[in-house]
């Protein structure tokens, strides 16, 4: 469904900096109806990969396709994407703001209300429609957010470190409540994310990533069925597939936060 | 606790206007400069007379001209300068430059090329109300969040969607605070106008009480001005402040 062939990018340099290479020679395919993670220390790349997917740039070498499509411009009618901060529009409530996407959709006046509280619903938030954002809380605006992309029915969904903003508790929670969501949604979802816990808990596979430039380290594949409960937090193959993650992951993560990365990548090549 | 604020305020207030009452009576203050505020009250039948009134009937349609010419070229060139990286680098640096240069000298010059009347009050009231509208709305366009504008790309909007149904809900409360401030101007420009040369208006009749010692119609046409001004720049900013409700944090006007 969605395909990534030997992506590179290299962001055109901005004063003192020079040229940054953020991605190097990915591949990747990620199949219909899965939900597939993206995980690695910051600034490797995972959010240009979904960029790339979303449309919202070009690769500067290598190919990416969705539904063997290139992808010049955004898909409204394919792919829905969920951000970070929520991006609700403050002056709209919160069914005026899952009804300002099915607007943008040019889906009729009369079918939007009907199927924007429907997806509210869906995230349990109907008693909050007419509430403006202001007004909620972080987790419960990222729900608005998700039955805002899930109302535009999409096959593909591509969410950009959607829980990044939110404390442990309440990602918990609302982890094992999109796992039940995507259970009987069937799409496609490509996950940005930097939880360990989350990758596992919610893909049926992760891609790890290493430091700049972003290449694919290992994709892992996690073989439970969906959808998942809090019981398979607790399960040895859980615990021993976040185990190997932190090992790959460690050493990256160490290496991007203390700025070790281009010295400790030019040794590797050398 | 509010109540007891109001309370003291009206104290306070009561004990001015009495203090002001017996230094005029007991002639501690000059009465050609000042009459107490019962004589005051008494000089505002004498402001219904048909010229007085012919008088505030201009100075209204010089505000109204000259605010609806600085909300439309404001609106329209801040958008215009907001919206477009190219018309905001070229003209930017030339509108705030314009802004710095104090109108007041501008006056003669339009009163040369405009003459007393009405064209040269709301011209000069024009140059001064048309920076803060200009000003708020080109910041108000440009602080649009940028990860909205996303959103709505990525769902689908048009140009015309984008700027219909984010940029414009997002600038409006600063359009609205940009008029507000503009009015405030406006009405200031054509007061000024009118002081400086004219046979007629507001400012015209302030500036002939004040040389014709008639201060208790100097006061009550004062007061009566201030009142208008009160309640005109109080309506507005009922309405910023409905339309801003959704703003989680107080921005500040600028060019106010």
């Amino acid at each position: 469904m969605i395909q990534f062939k030997d992506v590179g990018v290299t962001y055109a340099g901005e004063g003192a900096l020079g040229a940054v290479e953020a991605l190097r020679g990915v591949t990747l395919t990620i199949e219909r109806g899965e939900l597939f993670s993206l995980i690695g220390p910051s600034g490797c790349g995972k959010s240009t990969l979904l960029n790339l997917a979303a449309g919202l740039r070009g690769p500067t070498t290598g190919v990416v396709t969705v539904g063997g499509q290139p992808m010049p411009r955004p898909r409204p009618d394919t792919i829905a994407v969920v951000f970070q901060d929520y991006s609700l529009f403050p002056w709209r409530t919160v069914v005026g703001n899952i009804e300002a996407g099915l607007e943008f959709r040019g889906v009729p006046r009369a079918e939007r209300r009907d199927r924007a509280m429907r997806y509210l619903r869906m995230v349990g938030l109907e008693a909050f429609a007419g509430a403006v954002p202001r007004q909620l809380s972080g987790g419960m605006k990222q729900r608005v957010a998700i039955a805002r992309s899930l109302s535009l029915e999409t096959p593909v969904l591509l969410m950009d470190e959607p829980f990044g903003a939110l404390d442990e508790q309440t990602r918990m929670v609302l982890g094992e409540e999109v796992s039940q969501i995507f259970a009987q949604t069937q799409k496609t979802i490509l996950l940005v994310t930097h939880s360990l816990a989350e990758a596992v808990f919610l893909s049926d596979r992760i891609a790890v990533m290493s430091g700049r430039p972003g290449r694919i380290r290992e994709v892992i594949q996690v073989d439970a069925p969906h959808p998942r409960t809090p019981e398979f937090m607790t399960s040895k193959l859980f615990h021993d597939l976040r185990d190997h993650i932190f090992r790959l992951l460690h050493d990256e993560m160490r290496a991007s936060v203390l700025g070790l990365h281009r010295g400790a990548r030019a040794e590797d090549r050398g | 606790m509010s109540r007891s604020i109001a309370w003291d305020r009206a104290v306070l207030i009561l004990a001015g206007l009495a203090v002001w009452e017996a230094a005029a009576r007991l002639r501690w203050l000059d009465p050609d400069f000042f009459s107490p505020p019962t004589k005051v009250v008494g000089a505002m039948a004498d402001l219904a007379t048909p010229p007085v009134l012919a008088a505030a009937r201009l100075t209204a349609t010089e505000v109204a001209v000259a605010f609806a010419l600085a909300a439309a070229v404001g609106v329209g060139l801040g958008l215009m300068i907001g919206l477009f990286p190219f018309a905001y680098r070229t003209f930017r640096p030339i509108v705030l430059l314009l802004f710095s240069v104090p109108k007041m000298v501008m006056l003669p010059l339009f009163i040369l090329f405009f003459g007393i009347g009405l064209t040269s009050k709301a011209v000069f009231a024009f140059s001064l109300g048309v920076f803060p509208v200009l000003l708020n709305v080109i910041a108000g366009t440009r602080m649009v969040d940028r990860t909205l504008v996303t959103a709505a790309y990525c769902m689908g909007a048009s140009q015309l969607g984008i700027f219909a149904k984010v940029v414009l809900p997002a600038a409006l409360p600063s359009v609205i605070t940009g008029l507000r401030v503009g009015m405030t101007q406006t009405v200031l420009g054509v007061l000024l106008a009118e002081l400086y040369a004219a046979n007629t208006g507001l400012g015209y009749y302030v500036s002939l009480y004040s040389q014709s010692f008639k201060p208790a119609q100097l006061f009550a046409l004062f007061f009566l001005v201030a009142a208008l001004s009160i309640v005109v720049n109080e309506a507005l900013r009922a309405i910023e402040r409905r339309a801003g409700r959704w703003r989680e944090e107080e921005v500040e006007a600028e060019g106010a």
